[in-house]
């Protein structure tokens, strides 16, 4: 892919979102479209904790993004996240996309030693840091979050 | 600019030479197959029948002309592409999987064109993240690692593209050097990777040309300079204009993915013939096609001699 997109800071993540949910990768689905010019991945993910937005009865949410393999063919959207079966990850959603691209997933893992979930960074490829009234506006690299903590500062972002 | 001073400024404090690594990445498919064109005459059509606010038509076309040819044969003299730009009188055109590699500005809806279609019929706009400055879309053979088509979307709903070493006073506003992008995602269109790993969505940390794992981009204060000025480093600052001549390491990569092996492609490539310099073609379809066209093309003019005498 190679794309470009504005640097987003947690703070523009978590209002840009109207989700932000822990969620477990269910099901990954590739398929060209109707005319067969592009090809879409469905993501279906299973919530474990929603901190933004109303989660729906189903526990279940779908994500729908441009890319993915098909056959022998591969459509790739620099920039955009990717998703394994069995993954679990913090999502930034809007719309049942993820926002700022990649900047918008960050995967959990759990710590060996500690055995608490761990937040990575995002990936923040093809990030540009934006110039506002000839003032840098620069994100920072993101660090490695506990997710005990994070979970604490956007909720209270969100005023839960 | 000031990403690139920061740097300079950190590696003097922590009394580091700027490093003279020589290393590119290439992008991969998912079954580790490196990405490339077979055929070195790559075109590309620029839509610059309206050109966005800021650009004229011809600026418009200059850019993409001098952004392909940052990347082309004879500018890089070890290098057998020839990225071309095809100018089309259109204002836009749809993107996809059509073999014919599209540069396009949206400035109505930052959508998907065509809009997608439902199951039910109803057509639903399928629209991109605001904070995506452009989009470029590659299509390619996994298991072969040939690039099939490739196009970019460039976001001119929600950002200003201008020519900021012509106008350097819009570097104040929230405008984009249209050349300085371009040169970076056509490294992308030619199978290059970013240098360095940026990556924690759980993908495997890469390995350079050398084989050496790549370098982390960010939290690195080693990052050495060759690394962070090369056009395929993968964050800028909006106002950066110094991605539109190559580094070294990207010079390299363009020509070790591709190297010099023909004098002349004709014009326009895609459909044309390469004529070659001696050195084998890359695949060798087209140029049996090339010259089974040319004893056509031989026999057709002896024949009407012949009839003349």
């Amino acid at each position: 892919m190679a794309s470009l997109v504005r640097a987003l800071a947690l703070d523009e993540l978590v209002a840009a979102a109207d989700q932000v949910v822990v969620a477990d990768v269910v099901t990954v689905q590739s398929a060209w479209d109707e005319s067969h010019r592009v090809i879409h991945t469905t993501v279906e993910m299973g919530i474990r904790e929603s901190w933004k937005g109303a989660s729906p009865d189903s526990g279940r949410i779908s994500i729908r993004q441009l890319g993915g393999t098909v056959g022998e063919i591969e459509m790739t959207v620099h920039g955009m996240p990717t998703f394994r079966v069995g993954e679990r990850s913090l999502l930034f959603l809007r719309h049942s996309q993820v926002v700022g691209m990649s900047q918008g997933k960050r995967n959990l893992r759990r710590d060996g030693a500690s055995h608490r979930w761990l937040v990575d960074p995002a990936d923040r490829s093809e990030v540009v840091n934006v110039v506002a009234g000839g003032k840098l506006h620069a994100v920072g690299p993101e660090r490695v979050d506990d997710l005990d903590g994070l979970r604490a500062r956007i909720l209270r972002m969100v005023g839960r | 600019m000031h990403r690139r001073l920061t740097h300079a400024f950190l590696l003097g404090l922590l009394g580091l030479s700027s490093g003279n690594a020589k290393a590119y990445v290439r992008e991969l498919t998912s079954t580790g197959a490196p990405v490339a064109w077979s055929n070195p005459c790559v075109p590309m059509h620029l839509y610059t029948g309206s050109p966005p606010p800021v650009l004229s038509t011809a600026g418009l076309f200059a850019a993409g002309m001098a952004a392909a040819g940052a990347w082309s044969f004879a500018e890089v003299a070890c290098t057998d592409i020839r990225l071309s730009i095809v100018s089309e009188p259109a204002a836009s055109a749809q993107v996809g999987y059509d073999s014919k590699n599209v540069i396009v500005f949206r400035q109505e809806t930052w959508c998907r064109d065509p809009p997608r279609i439902d199951d039910a019929g109803i057509v639903v706009p399928d629209c991109y993240p605001a904070s995506a400055l452009a989009l470029t879309s590659i299509f390619k053979n996994k298991n072969t690692g040939e690039i099939l088509d490739a196009d970019i979307e460039f976001n001119a709903v929600n950002y200003t593209w201008g020519d900021l070493v012509v106008q350097p006073a819009l570097a104040i506003s929230n405008t984009a050097d249209f050349q300085n992008a371009l040169t970076h995602e056509l490294g992308h269109v030619l199978g290059l990777d970013h240098n360095c790993f940026t990556t924690n969505d759980g993908s495997p940390r890469g390995v350079d040309n050398t084989g050496a794992p790549e370098v982390d981009c960010y939290n690195n204060p080693e990052l050495p300079d060759a690394v962070a000025q090369a056009t395929m480093y993968p964050s800028v600052v909006l106002t950066d204009t110094e991605r539109r001549s190559l580094s070294p390491d990207d010079e390299q990569g363009v020509c070790e993915i591709y190297p010099h092996a023909h004098e002349v492609c004709p014009s326009p490539s895609d459909g044309g013939c390469i004529v070659a310099s001696g050195s084998p073609a890359r695949t060798p379809w087209p140029d049996l096609f090339c010259a089974a066209v040319a004893l056509f093309l031989v026999g057709f003019a002896l024949r009407r001699s012949r009839e003349r005498i």
